[in-house]
């Protein structure tokens, strides 16, 4: 199994490596890398790594950071200071007009209704209900009787 | 030297100016780390400057919760992932073409670097830039930050992951660094 891999040395080692790439290391950390001799190595390696890491950041020079940072300034939008709360009267008034809005029912207007009698037939064909029917299957003999003469 | 807190303040108020002061501290470590990360000088200076924009108008939703490197980081982070998407799917489309996005990286770099200045330093920088090209996009982005100068709880809540994720990401990637650098 790898060194590493030992839940101890592990950790160790997890700490060891947070420390990139300042590499200040605690006295107690320090201590414990140093009783590992597998850790001891590590550790070596990893302020060597450090040592490799710690001009990083003076690449650039000053002067450009500054006139990057006038360039961000005069990019920025004009804003006004926040107003909290300026919209509450008219969530206010919105709400009190959707609850008037929801709340309007529309007056019961009086509908004449037409009467049942009234959508019937008219009296006479009721009442000679057999004699159209009888009417209608002449009609349809006639038409059979008409086929039949080959006049259709 | 004004506290932070108090530029915070009058920023969230609308104050250009104490805004300008905060753009003044952290421009140089989110521009480093986007620098660092995506390998392309104009594009880390671009995307830092429309993050810090976006933070300007959105100042009044910053709470205080992260520290305000961390939440201008994780906008301009957003920024430059969205322009990754955009550039693979544009390369993508025009069935690659293959750049040399290290060669760029270079260029850019020396093109930034002062006539006089800093020579030397720049070829360490680019010595361990080129350690650092072996490393996964979310190796190359803590150590980035680590690099900057960023805590590891600023990592942590950058990237919304655990401070545990932040120290075994870094093990990982200082052992590959080591691997090429020593």
């Amino acid at each position: 199994m790898n060194h590493i891999d030992e839940a101890g040395c592990r950790k160790a080692l997890e700490e060891l490596a947070a420390a990139w790439p300042q590499a200040v290391l605690s006295p107690v950390l320090s201590a414990r890398l140093d009783s590992c001799p597998a850790c001891r190595a590590e550790k070596a390696s990893f302020l060597a790594l450090c040592a490799k890491s710690s001009s990083w950041s003076s690449a650039l020079p000053a002067a450009h950071w500054r006139d990057l940072a006038r360039k961000t300034k005069q990019a920025l939008p004009a804003r006004r200071a926040p107003r909290p709360l300026v919209w509450a009267p008219a969530a206010a008034f919105a709400a009190a007009a959707l609850a008037v809005l929801f709340n309007y029912r529309v007056p019961d207007v009086d509908v004449k209704r037409p009467d049942r009698a009234q959508m019937l037939p008219p009296r006479e064909v009721l009442e000679n209900q057999d004699l159209l029917e009888h009417l209608e299957l002449l009609t349809e003999w006639d038409g059979v009787k008409a086929v039949e003469r080959g006049s259709l | 030297m004004e506290q932070e807190g108090g530029l915070i303040e009058r920023a969230r108020a609308g104050d250009v100016d104490a805004f300008g002061t905060l753009v003044e501290r952290h421009q140089p470590a989110v521009v480093g780390f986007l620098m660092t990360a995506c390998r392309d000088a104009s594009l880390a200076e671009d995307c830092a400057q429309q993050a810090f924009i976006k933070a300007f108008q959105a100042m009044v939703r910053f709470k205080g919760q992260s520290s305000f490197r961390a939440w201008v980081s994780r906008i301009a982070l957003n920024e430059a992932r969205a322009h990754w998407r955009w550039r693979k799917l544009r390369g993508w489309l025009s069935l690659g073409g293959g750049s040399d996005e290290d060669g760029v990286a270079e260029e850019s770099l020396r093109t930034k670097a002062g006539p006089q200045g800093e020579l030397e330093a720049l070829e360490r920088k680019l010595e361990l830039e080129r350690a650092m090209s072996g490393l996964g996009r979310r190796e190359r982005e803590i150590a980035a930050m680590r690099l900057e100068g960023f805590q590891l709880d600023e990592i942590a809540q950058t990237l919304g992951i655990s401070q545990g994720t932040v120290k075994s990401t870094l093990f990982e990637a200082t052992r590959k660094m080591k691997e090429r650098l020593l």
